[in-house]
């Protein structure tokens, strides 16, 4: 196979060539290479917009801006890395890229479609950036749009719940795509129990997007409806009830957080075997764990509800699903961990990540046991505690799977091996800096230390003036790790098929990969984690 | 072409409502917000001072316009515990936490003024030498003996971490309640059956009178103490958490027809989904066994 035959070089549909051959591919490689781009551009972005705010609370009162900005861009950051880079990443990139490969297909079942999704995305994007510019900018509302104010806000509340309903299509479309590939493109050789982690992974993520999203989308369309009609679903006075809104909100934020969360746990269930030359441990309990969140996590969104006025029933009932979602994450941990127990282990920068990972989000977890119990959650509701327990899921958890991603496919992505040590020290100052950033917050929270100020209590600025520190060590390793792999491309050192020892079948063709994926059909083994020959030829 | 004529307007609604049109905005809080902005919020309230009642319809549509540093008018006189009469002058001369609610609540009023008592115990401020609190009657026929009831069990509930003399329930007639509630953009209705919807939120006052901060939804401790420490430097500052709750008394009874439909709409789509699921797989069978009879 020569590289003048990869994806790189050959376009799909064939003959386009130039910026037709990128911006109309119908090639899911190309499209996860399009949607990597865009979504790093969010990414430091956001990341910018937070070591801004970060910079802001090192001193007490005004330092480098006043109280609206500061709302403005703490909305702005979590309406970016939510909806923009944690929902999209691992799916729209990695998804995109290796789950028609890891199944053995040439394509997604939809390949235009997929390139529909990729419009839509960047259009809801754009539309979300208009809407801080103009009228009267960005809302004031928070991420939720809680009525009754989304309703009366003077906030661009219409334009930005209309940038979330497109974003939440092209999330759609691409779930769509997922389930259809799974089902009618994998090879035929493939049973179910042969299907790599990360590709299961992915399948629950996109039943979820299929199902919930569409209530996200009808329940904006009707907050739009009672911003222009006042048709009083939610408003009191006519009627309506306002925890309508909220369980319509939460019944698909809440599972949107497991749309952020299982594609990043298929991520490391395919690099902890591979480091570790050694099988999964509970294949098949992986399997079913992950469909258990997806069912699991999209029964439990009254949980967020709990003092906005339930009945007994509902938040016992609520809150003994919140309690059973927590079993299937910990199989997962418990077989990552048995799956390294007496393993030969290889260290690399994506593997190191997986255990940034791992530890990260079992702390991120831990954390939200605090915030699940009623009794310590009074203690610690809405101060900076609930912010370090976030960022420890979603940015530890979450962002540090991305990065260990991007570290593991990067060489079959683009064909090339980056620098080891820049990869190294970037990801041990990222994780440094990250502890050093978010144990900070969780003692300034039990300390009670409100989230969403610009300013503070004088007893609270030690601790926000060292946070600021470890969040500029954070900034430095992650940028230093996405700037050492661009860098690669420049100089590159040209990968093998299968540098890392992989089982699955994206490590059985070139890299990078052909237009058409294989050109031999693929070698289906019979368990995707065999690491018998891997073994053999190593001891060679 | 008509679904992309639709998108079109559909889009050029949104972008035309954007510029500041549309009846949402009608009366909206200034976008800038704040202390840079308190004049010009204040001015606002002046404007609106004669709009809002209890009834009137003119009435903003948000539940609190915020009125960040205006005025209260200090020389209302409202009833204490005891049947007497109290000016606001009298005990706004420190930093003042105004809740209004009304004790007989079906709603959170009761959870508010229970949130607030325990938070007291948890504030870094002392309550009763770096501020007061004063909770006020939005209903005009709730006497002093409600009132006096209310702190006794408040009072209770705060386990000594406020002296009694720095807590008061107020009592006032139609008049001072709709004046002190417009005097802060608080916006409450009566329902028929007596309670009243209105949304849960404090404001705090400096001891010049002067609005400060409004404080929304459970009153955590870190909240309620952020809004005392810009009272006592009369500063006043942007509202942070708007996530807004409205304390209401549903019948759940009234609304059982929609229930109903709802539920019977949801059956009838998940049967027809079910029958067409099952139809389709029927006449692929049988297609199958078509094909399978020509190959054999």
């Amino acid at each position: 196979m020569t590289a003048a035959q990869s994806y790189l070089e050959q376009s799909s549909p064939p003959g386009r060539t130039g910026w037709k051959a990128w911006l109309l591919t119908h090639d899911h490689k190309r499209l996860g290479l399009m949607y990597l781009w865009a979504i790093l551009f969010w990414f430091v972005l956001a990341v910018i917009l937070g070591l801004l705010m970060r910079t802001e609370l090192m001193g007490m009162g005004r330092t480098i801006m006043g109280p609206e900005a500061y709302n403005s861009m703490f909305t702005l950051h979590g309406v970016i890395m939510i909806f923009l880079f944690g929902i999209p990443a691992i799916p729209s990139i990695f998804g995109n890229f290796f789950l028609p490969i890891q199944l053995g297909a040439d394509d997604v079942f939809f390949p235009r479609l997929n390139l529909l999704s990729w419009y839509l995305f960047m259009f809801g994007g754009g539309f979300a950036v208009f809407s801080l510019f103009s009228g009267d900018g960005f809302p004031d509302t928070g991420w939720t749009f809680y009525v009754p104010f989304s309703i009366s806000s003077a906030g661009n509340v219409s334009l930005t719940v209309t940038a979330a309903f497109i974003l939440g299509m092209s999330s759609m479309l691409t779930g769509l795509n997922f389930v259809t590939t799974f089902h009618r493109m994998r090879d035929k050789a493939m049973g179910p129990m042969q299907i790599p982690l990360f590709t299961w992974s992915l399948y629950a993520t996109a039943w979820v997007q299929i199902l919930a999203t569409p209530v996200i989308a009808i329940t904006f369309v009707l907050v739009v409806l009672e911003r222009f009609l006042s048709i009083g679903l939610f408003e009191p006075d006519k009627g309506g009830d306002p925890l309508l809104y909220q369980h319509l909100f939460w019944m698909y934020s809440h599972p949107a957080v497991y749309i952020i969360i299982l594609p990043a746990m298929g991520v490391i269930s395919e690099i902890i075997p591979a480091f570790s030359r050694k099988s999964i441990f509970g294949y098949k309990a992986i399997v079913y764990s992950s469909l258990a969140i997806a069912i699991a996590g999209s029964l439990v969104w009254a949980h967020h509800m709990y003092s906005s006025g339930m009945s007994d029933v509902s938040v016992f009932v609520f809150s003994l699903l919140t309690f059973l979602v927590a079993v299937p994450s910990a199989v997962k941990v418990f077989s990552w961990v048995s799956t390294m127990y007496k393993g030969s282990i290889a260290m690399s920068p994506p593997f190191f990540l997986s255990l940034c990972f791992i530890y990260l989000f079992t702390v991120g977890g831990l954390t939200g046991l605090v915030l699940g119990a009623a009794g310590t959650d009074i203690h610690v509701h809405d101060t900076h505690f609930v912010v370090a327990h976030f960022h420890f899921v979603m940015l530890g958890g979450t962002g540090f799977a991305f990065f260990a991603a991007l570290h593991y496919w990067w060489p079959k992505m683009f064909g090339v091996m980056y620098r080891n040590r820049p990869a190294y020290v970037g990801a041990v100052a990222a994780a440094v800096g990250f502890v050093f950033h978010f144990v900070p917050m969780l003692i300034l929270g039990m300390q009670g230390m409100p989230r969403r100020y610009y300013d503070y209590l004088p007893q609270y600025e030690t601790g926000n003036f060292l946070a600021g520190f470890g969040a500029y060590l954070l900034v430095f390793g992650l940028l230093l790790m996405l700037l050492n792999l661009v860098f690669s491309l420049r100089n590159p050192r040209t990968a093998p098929a299968n540098p890392w020892g992989g089982t699955t079948l994206e490590w059985s063709i070139p890299s990078p990969p052909p237009v058409e994926n294989f050109t031999d059909s693929p070698n289906i083994k019979d368990f995707p984690y065999d690491f018998s020959e891997i073994v053999s030829n190593s001891n060679k | 072409m008509r679904f992309a004529l639709g998108t079109l307007v559909f889009i050029l609604t949104l972008l035309l409502h954007a510029g500041g049109g549309g009846p949402a905005c009608a009366h909206g809080p200034p976008a800038d917000g704040g202390a840079n902005s308190a004049a010009a919020v204040g001015k606002g309230g002046q404007e609106h001072d004669s709009a809002l009642s209890m009834t009137d319809a003119r009435a903003p549509k948000e539940w609190v316009e915020e009125k960040t540093g205006a005025y209260l008018p200090l020389e209302l006189v409202f009833r204490d515990e005891d049947g007497r009469p109290l000016s606001l002058e009298g005990i706004v001369d420190k930093p003042v936490l105004l809740l209004p609610v009304y004790y007989y609540c079906a709603g959170s009023c009761s959870r508010n003024l229970a949130n607030l008592a325990i938070a007291l115990g948890r504030l870094k401020s002392v309550p009763g030498r770096d501020f007061r609190v004063v909770a006020v009657s939005i209903n005009d026929r709730e006497k002093s003996e409600d009132a006096r009831r209310a702190k006794k069990t408040f009072i209770k509930l705060a386990g000594g971490k406020i002296p009694e003399g720095e807590w008061r329930f107020l009592t006032g007639d139609r008049e001072a309640i709709t004046t002190l509630t417009a005097a802060i953009g608080y916006r409450f209705e009566q329902q028929a059956d007596g309670t009243f919807i209105h949304p849960s939120a404090l404001v705090a006052v400096a001891s010049d009178g002067r609005i400060i901060r409004y404080v929304y939804g459970d009153f955590i401790p870190g909240d309620v103490d952020m809004a005392v420490y810009d009272a006592g430097r009369n500063t006043p500052s942007l509202s942070v958490k708007r996530l807004l709750d409205i304390c209401f008394n549903p019948d759940p009874n009234a609304s059982k027809g929609v229930v109903l439909a709802v539920k019977a709409g949801v059956l009838a789509i998940f049967a027809a989904f079910t029958a067409a699921v099952l139809l389709l797989y029927r006449r692929r069978g049988g297609r199958r066994d078509r094909n399978q009879g020509v190959k054999e």
